[in-house]
């Protein structure tokens, strides 16, 4: 089977060969679906419930779910699903925040550790060893215990212990791409190192890196609930899933719902980045392609 | 005429282990040459082919005038200047005069840009003005029609890539194309198109060519004078022609003889070269062709030879180089 | 006598999102015992294809449209798994272009000679020199001490003794040689020519050489195919094709190679013009489109395939006409 033979599409550009590969993988789609159900109800939260997420009714405590409160009420009567729009709004905050500050930091720390000099590649590989080898819950426990809970910190944490992972990989893929024809070609026209690291390399190395990222997104979420759920992360009262899930777990004996409507968004986010990424790396892996797509 | 390049005893070696590995193998000598002693003279308007197995350094030889690779000795001289020891930054002025076209056309472009944005880039680099025009008139120059501006490098065939290959390297009118293996990949009945193309633009352009190249028959036919490197060292340079019709160095001998002949009636046995190429870890002693060569003496396992001029002009770097007829 | 291998219009499609490649169209060719038979092409000839086709090593998405491959009187189109499996490696063997590639990094040199061997019933005494005796046949020096050695530790052209060594090594019926030397240097090309004659005295079967260059083809061949965009345009006994060549694109081939132009040349000879697209087959003449003995007829009637002398025949007009 030679090359020659096939005449590829004219004009078909490799992004939108993409597009049209991911539609055609049922559970990517799936997991795109549940990603943007779950990011419209964040953004269009005030207008998908008529109550507010803090105000207190006691004579709604521990509610079933009913016509009134969709998933019933907490301790303080609160309307749980309310609360879980809402929190959902604080784990994509945090989601955004810190991925796209860990990617922009991971990025630039990459590209330069991968194309710079050895002796700034064995700088930036020795302090990222160095923060990496904190477990990150760890690690944010000790800077939250000095600091008081806040979610700027939980943020911070996270960019801090991400980026090192990001620039590792971005690292690896730099260095590769270094030695390639395309990079040589570039160098004997006399490009720089600021023009060869946007137009050449970024391109090129941010593909995989968008994948994690977005792989990343329910670990990150999990690590702001875990840090909520242990009273580190938001401060009462703001609704996040991880505070509903503690209020759950405190008042399991009285209505099983809190620790549903903390739980499943949490299992559902997961699902849907990961469905998403999965699909996403398994397009751009040509490993991976089979051979009758060849 | 003045030389347009002119290169000295250059020696390139790299690092063969890591200086830990290098301790625990107890190696003395971690580095290998990959070019040693090399001396080469281009003039301006004239094509030099510089031929060699695997391993011969031709490749890294081309490298090191681009400044992509830098030599650790001699010197090299592009139009009386020299680039041996320039930083990067001096470098650059110098690279609008001297251009590369390399081996695998659509790997040396970007997967993602349009054959527009890199046929121009040059000009980007170099902080020169241009239009579309211009790109076109370049791409013209080439044979290839406006309509290959928006495309991408894998809608490409591969005579195609490489017209576009040859189309940057003219970008900045250069005064020298180092060609790293121009008909690599390209089917007999298209070789000569690019080959015709370069020397169209040679005429028009009096652009100097260095080809680097193992393609032994098209040699003959596209170079003034050829080059022959083995593990690193020039062996024998001089006129194409001549050293075609009687090589004098028994290594480009071999060479020439065991280019397989399209005609049945010239089938003949090839004897007269054993083993492989040797290591360049292991360099051997004497003159390193010496374990391979049918006419090796005494002398050739200890002395390396030095380069003598022969009657016709040419180097060779043999003790008892073979008569020419 | 029964040829070893017999293609008989053999139609190949392949499969793919914008259409139908029609790589192969009634494609013809026969093996006769122990004759060497070269395979010329350029890229998108479909010489690949067809040795794959043998192998039944095709893609997911390859289509057998039309045709038989007949090993001794055998359709292997019509084979099962387990058929081929017996045929391949001990009927017919093949090596392939990459010697860096082609055995398994994981088990030493002599083990894989071994393992090769797994059908007789042999002690592994008598399979160790089996294989020592091979490697020296082929002339791996210190095969003994190198029997346990891994592949990376030998270099391409020794790799590439192997690879012939390993396929020798049952004494097939038929070997099939894929571009054996397109990726090594000349002086190791020469010696793997000389290996290649050297070993035809002692094996008893017939080599399929598929390759574009047709130095190797001249020194090695008794007979010649030569393929262009999916049809074979010409056969003939080597001498013949070399000095009377009747296709015009044979001749146009032989015409561009640089190893054959006599005095120095200022143009070097090319073929204008492009392989078709073979998702849209053209009518008449496949090579129609570059052809510079082109007649009115040769654009919209197929050309029959004419035979020439007893060994020699061409798919062309103008034979056809002659």
């Amino acid at each position: 089977m030679s090359a020659a033979a096939f005449k590829s599409s004219p004009r078909e550009q490799p992004r939108f060969a993409t597009y049209r590969r991911f539609l055609r993988e049922p559970l990517g789609i799936f997991g795109l679906v549940i990603v943007v159900v779950l990011v419209l109800g964040a953004v269009f939260a005030p207008y998908l419930t008529d109550y507010a997420p803090n105000t207190i009714n006691i004579k709604a405590r521990l509610a079933s779910p009913s016509g009134e409160h969709w998933l019933g009420a907490d301790h303080l009567g609160r309307d749980t699903f309310t609360r879980v729009l809402y929190g959902s709004r604080v784990a994509l905050k945090v989601a955004a925040w810190s991925i796209s500050l860990a990617l922009f930091g991971g990025l630039l720390l990459g590209m330069l550790s991968g194309y710079g000099p050895r002796w700034l590649d064995n700088l930036l590989i020795l302090i990222f060893d160095a923060v990496r080898s904190f477990p990150t819950i760890m690690f944010a426990l000790a800077i939250i215990t000095l600091t008081g809970p806040s979610l700027n910190m939980v943020i911070l944490v996270i960019v801090i212990t991400s980026i090192p992972v990001y620039a590792r990989i971005v690292r690896a893929q730099t260095m590769a791409l270094r030695e390639s024809e395309s990079i040589l070609a570039a160098r004997s026209i006399g490009t720089g190192w600021f023009r060869m690291l946007y137009l050449h390399i970024l391109p090129n190395v941010i593909g995989p890196l968008l994948i994690l990222a977005s792989m990343d997104i329910p670990v990150v979420v999990t690590i702001e609930s875990g840090l909520s759920f242990l009273g580190l992360g938001v401060r009462p009262p703001t609704a996040s899933w991880g505070t509903i899930l503690a209020d759950g777990y405190a008042y399991v004996r009285n209505t099983p719902w809190l620790l549903v409507a903390g739980g499943v968004p949490l299992i559902l986010i997961t699902l849907g980045f990961t469905f998403m990424g999965e699909t996403l790396r398994d397009i751009f892996d040509p490993t991976l392609r089979r051979r009758d797509s060849a | 005429m003045p030389d347009l390049l002119n290169i000295t005893d250059l020696g390139v070696r790299f690092r063969a282990l890591a200086p830990l590995a290098a301790l625990l193998e107890r190696a003395e000598d971690p580095w290998i040459d990959a070019v040693l002693d090399v001396s080469l003279r281009i003039k301006p308007g004239e094509t030099v082919a510089l031929v060699g197995e695997s391993g011969s350094g031709k490749t890294t030889l081309g490298r090191s005038i681009m400044g992509l690779v830098r030599p650790q000795k001699g010197s090299i001289q592009f139009e009386g200047a020299e680039l041996c020891g320039l930083s990067e930054a001096a470098y650059k002025p110098i690279r609008r005069n001297i251009a590369m076209m390399f081996q695998d056309p659509v790997a040396s472009l970007s997967r993602r840009r349009s054959i527009q944005a890199q046929v121009s880039e040059p000009y980007k680099v170099h902080g020169i003005p241009t239009s579309d025009r211009e790109t076109d008139r370049l791409m013209e120059l080439v044979g290839l029609n406006s309509s290959f501006r928006d495309r991408f490098p894998h809608e490409l065939s591969g005579g195609q890539a490489r017209r576009v290959g040859v189309a940057r390297a003219l970008t900045l009118s250069p005064k020298l194309i180092i060609a790293d293996e121009p008909t690599a990949g390209l089917d007999v009945s298209v070789q000569g198109e690019i080959l015709n193309l370069m020397r169209d633009l040679q005429k028009k352009l009096g652009i100097s060519y260095l080809v680097v190249t193992h393609n032994l028959p098209v040699v003959q036919h596209i170079s003034d004078r050829i080059a022959v490197m083995y593990l690193g060292r020039l062996l024998e340079q001089g006129d194409t022609q001549s050293i075609f019709r009687s090589p004098a160095h028994p290594y480009t001998r071999v060479l020439l003889d065991a280019v397989p002949q399209p005609d049945p009636a010239k089938r003949r046995e090839l004897t007269s070269i054993e083993g492989e190429v040797p290591s360049l870890r292991a360099r051997p002693a004497g003159c390193e062709f010496h374990p391979r060569c049918a006419h090796r003496q005494e002398h050739c396992r200890s002395e390396p030879p030095e380069p003598q001029s022969l009657a016709d002009g040419r180097i060779v770097r043999c003790h008892f180089p073979l008569a020419l007829d | 006598m029964e040829s070893v291998l017999a293609v008989k219009n053999l139609s190949i499609d392949f499969l793919t999102p914008t259409g139908s490649v029609h790589a192969l169209r009634d494609v013809n060719l026969s093996i006769a015992q122990k004759r060497i038979v070269g395979i010329v092409g350029e890229s998108g000839s479909g010489k690949s294809t067809v040795v794959s086709a043998v192998m039944r090593l095709l893609a997911n998405n390859a289509s057998v449209h039309s045709g038989e491959i007949e090993f001794e009187g055998r359709n292997i189109l019509a084979m099962k798994e387990q058929e081929l499996r017996a045929l391949r490696g001990e009927e017919i063997a093949m090596v392939f272009q990459d010697p860096m590639t082609a055995q398994t990094p994981v088990r030493s040199i002599g083990q894989q000679m071994m393992d090769i061997q797994y059908r007789r019933s042999l002690s592994r005494k008598e399979k160790r020199e089996n294989a020592i005796e091979m490697l020296n046949r082929v002339g791996i020096p210190d095969s003994m001490d190198r029997f346990d050695q891994y592949p990376h530790q030998f270099s391409g052209g020794m790799r590439q003794r192997i690879s012939i060594a390993m396929a020798l090594m049952m004494n097939p019926k038929l070997l099939i040689a894929d571009e054996p030397t397109t990726a090594l240097d000349v002086t190791l090309e020469a010696q793997i020519i000389h290996l290649f004659r050297e070993l035809r005295k002692s094996f008893d079967g017939s080599i399929i050489v598929v390759s574009h260059n047709l130095g190797l083809i001249a020194e090695l061949c008794d007979e010649v195919v030569v393929m262009y965009a999916g049809e074979v345009v010409e056969r003939a006994l080597v001498d013949d094709i070399f000095y009377r060549a009747a296709h015009p694109y044979t001749q146009a081939l032989l015409n561009c190679d640089p190893a054959r132009l006599g005095e120095l040349t200022q143009e070097l000879p090319t073929i204008p013009g492009d392989v078709p697209d073979l998702q849209e087959v053209p009518t008449g003449c496949i090579f129609a489109s570059r052809c510079d003995q082109i007649t009115d007829i040769c654009t919209s009637v197929r050309p029959p395939t004419v035979t020439v002398n007893s060994a020699q025949d061409v798919r062309c007009h103008l034979a056809a006409n002659a």
